[in-house]
């Protein structure tokens, strides 16, 4: 019996599969030999003996030619490929040295990207197609995986950290969240955006004892009541209270503010974050007369600040200092005439709506106007 | 040219003998035996060494 004979039979032994294999290389082989020179086909020849005998150690480059890429990389991610089990989730690794669209050396989880063409393509047409399934909704699905795996909350901050993967859009990645995963897990990521909006605010709060002027940023794209509502948040979150640091019902009425109001309110730019200074009671206007308390701010080149500007005043200062009360339980009066703030422990800060009635004995918020410096 | 048909002969069955030493191995798994001749074939195909 021939060497060849041998090989046949024992292919035949070992899987059906290898005969055909067997033969296909060695007539390639042939094919190539009527066309390519001795020297070429020895070359070639040298290699593929050392394969055989598992001598062949790949160079990143040699990995990467297309033939063997083809075969090889599909062939090595479907040979790693084990279900995580969890979300119906596959986990394979890419060789190191591939050099299509999947990064090199890459070990991921059914990660964005992975659907990509020329990754899919070896994976379900040359070899098994047991993991080429792992489509869009899997990797949908496991990309919001990865996020809720990464995500960490510190509960004392209210810091919210996660990690989008690569190549995955915000919409893309709020669509698993809500559609597949949790839902409780999407609103989890919008309240704790906002927990973040407010505590950046409450860090860039400061309040000067002796000028009594709190300073503080709203941060750029969050407007007046999206902050009132992301530090009522903060604040409910920090004291274990049921209320806000501002009354939830009058958040309307500020939000109208600008429309209804338009000649006392500054229109604001939401795209730009917003440095804003505040003297929640200014020195020595309460109990005085509307007229008395604007030469009073005039004379020290300040006017009545805007209300939104006083609650977000007093509702950061709330949550930086235990819930003091910036107004000092005084009624102060901001730049909209028939109007004015108030905090009391049942609502947080809200408003005063003179409709005929007497005004309550009021003291003034005052801001400074464009650059001036309070002193 | 007889000579050297010749010698691609001789080069082929060293070829088919390395195959099927591999084959008769009982100290190598069926997937690394399938994996090697892939390789292999993949080597000869593409001329990458």
């Amino acid at each position: 019996m021939s060497s060849f004979q041998a090989v046949a039979g024992k292919a035949a032994q070992v899987a059906g599969l290898l005969a055909g294999v067997v033969y296909q290389g060695v007539s390639t082989l042939f094919g190539k030999a009527e066309k390519s020179s001795f020297d070429e086909m020895s070359r070639r020849l040298d290699g593929a003996l050392r394969a055989l005998r598992g001598e062949y150690v790949p160079t990143s480059a040699g990995v990467a030619t297309p033939d063997k890429t083809y075969h090889q990389t599909a062939e090595g991610m479907v040979n790693s490929c084990a279900s995580a089990g969890k979300m119906g989730a596959s986990t394979f690794i890419v060789p190191a040295g591939v050099t299509f669209t999947v990064p090199a050396g890459v070990t991921f989880t059914v990660p964005a990207g992975v659907t990509d063409v020329a990754a899919m393509k070896p994976l379900g047409e040359e070899v098994s197609t047991s993991c080429a399934v792992a489509t869009t909704k899997k990797t949908s699905r496991q990309t919001a995986q990865d996020m809720v795996d990464s995500h960490e909350f510190d509960s004392r901050t209210g810091v919210s950290t996660l990690t989008v993967p690569a190549g995955v859009t915000d919409v893309e990645a709020m669509k698993p969240l809500g559609e597949e995963v949790s839902t409780s897990c999407a609103v989890a990521t919008t309240r704790e955006a906002s927990l973040q909006t407010a505590q950046d605010m409450v860090d860039s709060y400061e309040f000067d004892s002796r000028t009594r002027v709190s300073t503080f940023t709203v941060p750029a794209g969050v407007t007046d009541v999206a902050a009132m509502k992301a530090l009522n948040e903060l604040f409910s979150v920090r004291y274990g209270l049921q209320r806000g640091a501002i009354f939830a019902g009058e958040l309307t009425w500020f939000e109208n503010l600008p429309r209804e109001f338009s000649a006392y309110c500054e229109q604001r730019d939401y795209l730009q974050a917003r440095q804003i200074k505040v003297i929640g009671v200014f020195k020595g206007t309460k109990g005085v007369p509307l007229a008395g308390q604007e030469r009073k701010l005039q004379k020290h080149s300040c006017v009545f600040s805007d209300p939104r500007d006083q609650a977000l005043a007093a509702a950061i200062h709330a949550c930086k200092h235990n819930q003091a009360d910036l107004f000092g339980g005084s009624w102060v009066r901001g730049s909209v005439p028939g109007f004015a703030l108030h905090t009391d422990d049942e609502h947080g800060v809200f408003v005063f709506r003179q409709d005929g009635r007497a005004e309550p004995d009021v003291a003034a918020s005052g801001s400074p106007r464009a650059g001036t410096k309070i002193s | 040219m007889q000579d050297e048909k010749q010698k691609k002969e001789e080069l082929l069955e060293v070829l088919r003998a390395e195959v099927a030493r591999l084959l008769c191995a009982d100290d190598v798994s069926e997937e690394e035996k399938l994996s090697r001749i892939k390789l292999a074939q993949a080597i000869i195909e593409s001329g990458e060494v």
